[in-house]
């Protein structure tokens, strides 16, 4: 940042044009009743000279973001020898660097994935150190326990509450020895088959889903889920991305919701910048406060469905 | 806020049974950020601000002494850029009605033969809108929305003299705006204009006009009393005009508006230019016997 002072080079003509006006230079060229004017028009100029502050980057487009390692997980914390698990890391950040160990067994990985197996039973710490570009860092573990025996683990499904006529993927997450997949449902449809099958039913009602898994060796294990069939559209959830920053920095509102044909409506209380339109929006202001950002969505049938999430916006 | 001004204010008020027209466009830019009187080079969200208005001021002489006024108008748009590229591709314009002034302007003391008179006015100023605009299901920003949503008082007092020696005509002019809180609970700040301005008939048809306003704006305020966008303000403007006398009694004004002296509580998008164009027309409704 470089600190200029206020003798600009506007300062300096408005000065020179004043100072020649007021001492005569201009006498023969310029008739008095423009002289009267052109006097208070250059002092008001000079006035209007200011100091000046000249910043080398703007600090505003300056987007720091904090290391937030926000979760380390697997969908497999189960798995037969010969199988393998894999882990996702999710985090935010600048310029993240993954590091990934585990004290034994064969472990790949992939940045924010890491894909794990071994020969031996066992439970096995895989670790996860994320480090940004600012020297911070954050580890964080996962247990995941290899076996022989037949394992169901259980299902991967986005909602168990779902619109008329949605169609929902569902995952079995078993492993072991040449299994194979038998699902039912006591309604609606189910269409698929092998671990990942699709389930949708035209009713509104509570619905259960059974997956029966079976190994080589004829052992079986059965797992159910219930599902809720509802009318209209399902509003899942409104996050804030962060729900807390200084102001002038950015948060992403996203809204999640299960439907068809949806539209989407964004208000603020005290209003804000609201950018973008659509299921994700970006929250920007200059000034503190604690704001209510309110996304109303509205399918073609009139169903109407409000949530709200609340930032907070601190001073620089 | 407040709908921006068109280069050609009322000052004295109309004879009776005559009803004045005046429309106008115009332009305004804002840029550079200013936190008090010091410039903020290469800072900031935002990169610019600019508008494109459309005006209309009627005015009718209800007895020589009192004329019934109202102004109004529209944004054909109202746009607030970033300097983010990600963000500035995101952002949409304003548009719309933006307030409606009615009110009533009375002639305290006046002297024809001089052309001197101090007049006094006081509006009613309301909003078309209940509601924030809306583009794409999105709300607009306070910035963006084209009328407060709230209504508010206008006051204003104007001295104006004809000096018969040199053809100057010379006036003062105050006027004072305020505002309730909107549908959001949200106040804009007052406003107070005092304009010096100076006539002069250069010719038959043309006219030259010369003001320097002053316009003091206090902060915007919500109910947690927070830092607002727009903290208020205190400018020193030099808005030059020429009108130009067209056929059939149209005059022709063509004027720019020009900061000279610029203060911005806190830090804020500072003014840069306005320029514009308006018509008027003054249409008498006497009857032959009374002329």
């Amino acid at each position: 940042m470089i600190k200029v002072t206020p003798k600009t080079i506007g300062f300096f003509i408005c000065f020179a044009v004043f100072g020649c006006l007021k001492i005569g230079i201009f006498e023969k060229a310029i008739h008095l009743p423009v002289k009267r004017i052109l006097i208070p028009l250059f002092t008001l100029l000079f006035l209007g000279c200011y100091e000046e502050i000249i910043y080398d980057e703007n600090p505003f487009l300056i987007k720091k973001k904090e290391l937030h390692f926000q979760s380390l997980a697997t969908q497999n914390p189960v798995i037969n020898m010969g199988t393998s698990a894999y882990i996702f890391a999710t985090a935010t950040g600048d310029s993240l660097t993954f590091s990934w160990s585990v004290s034994e067994g064969n472990l790949q990985t992939y940045d924010t994935l890491a894909k794990f197996s071994h020969q031996q039973e066992g439970f096995y710490t895989i670790e996860c150190t994320i480090a940004d570009a600012y020297g911070n860092s954050e580890t964080r573990s996962v247990v995941i326990h290899v076996t022989e025996q037949l394992v169901f683990t259980g299902f991967v499904i986005q909602d168990t509450i779902v619109p008329v006529n949605y169609s929902i993927p569902v995952k079995a997450i078993a492993s072991g020895e040449e299994i194979a997949f038998v699902w039912s449902a006591d309604g609606g449809e189910v269409t698929g088959e092998g671990s990942e099958i699709s389930f949708a039913a035209q009713a509104p009602g509570m619905y259960l889903l059974s997956c029966t898994v079976t190994d080589l060796a004829g052992e079986e294990q059965t797992l159910h889920v219930q599902i809720e069939v509802v009318d209209g559209f399902v509003f899942k959830s409104l996050v804030a991305d962060p729900a807390r920053l200084p102001a002038h920095d950015n948060a992403v509102i996203t809204a999640s919701a299960l439907g068809e044909n949806l539209s989407y409506r964004w208000t603020c209380d005290p209003p804000a910048n609201l950018l973008g339109s659509g299921k994700q929006i970006i929250f920007n202001i200059c000034h503190a406060d604690i704001f209510t950002v309110f996304c109303e969505i509205t399918d073609d049938k009139g169903n109407k469905q409000v949530k709200s999430v609340k930032i907070t916006v601190t001073d620089l | 806020m407040g709908n921006p001004t068109g280069g050609q204010e009322q000052q004295s008020v109309l004879p009776a049974k005559h009803l004045r027209i005046y429309s106008f466009y115009k332009h305004g830019y804002n840029d550079t950020y200013f936190r008090e009187n010091i410039r903020l080079i290469n800072y900031g969200t935002f990169s610019h601000s600019l508008y494109d208005f459309a005006g209309l001021q009627l005015a009718y002489g209800l007895t020589h002494r009192l004329t019934l006024e109202h102004e109004t108008g529209y944004f054909l748009q109202k746009q607030l850029r970033y300097n983010d590229p990600q963000l500035d591709a995101l952002t949409r314009k304003g548009y719309g009605l933006s307030n409606g002034v009615l009110g009533l302007h009375y002639a305290l003391w006046s002297h024809p033969r001089s052309a001197t008179e101090f007049s006094v006015a006081a509006a009613l100023k309301y909003s078309y809108q209940s509601s924030p605009l809306e583009v794409d299901g999105v709300e607009m920003p306070v910035e963006l929305q084209p009328s407060t949503g709230a209504l508010g008082f206008v006051a204003r007092a104007a001295f104006v003299t004809n000096l018969s020696s040199t053809g100057l005509t010379v006036f003062l002019q105050h006027r004072f705006e305020t505002n309730r809180p909107n549908y959001r609970n949200y106040t804009f700040g007052n406003a107070h204009h005092t304009s010096l301005g100076l006539g002069m008939p250069l010719q038959t048809w043309l006219y030259a006009n010369l003001q320097l306003r002053n316009e003091y704006r206090s902060s915007d305020t919500t109910p947690s009393a927070a830092r607002l966008a727009s903290e208020g303000s205190n400018l020193l403007i030099a808005s030059p005009a020429l009108s130009f006398q067209l056929p059939a009694q149209f005059q022709l004004t063509l004027f720019a508006e020009l900061p000279v002296y610029k203060y911005y509580f806190g830090e804020q998008l500072s003014y840069q230019y306005a320029f514009g164009i308006g018509f008027s027309r003054q249409f008498s409704f006497l009857s032959r016997q009374s002329l």
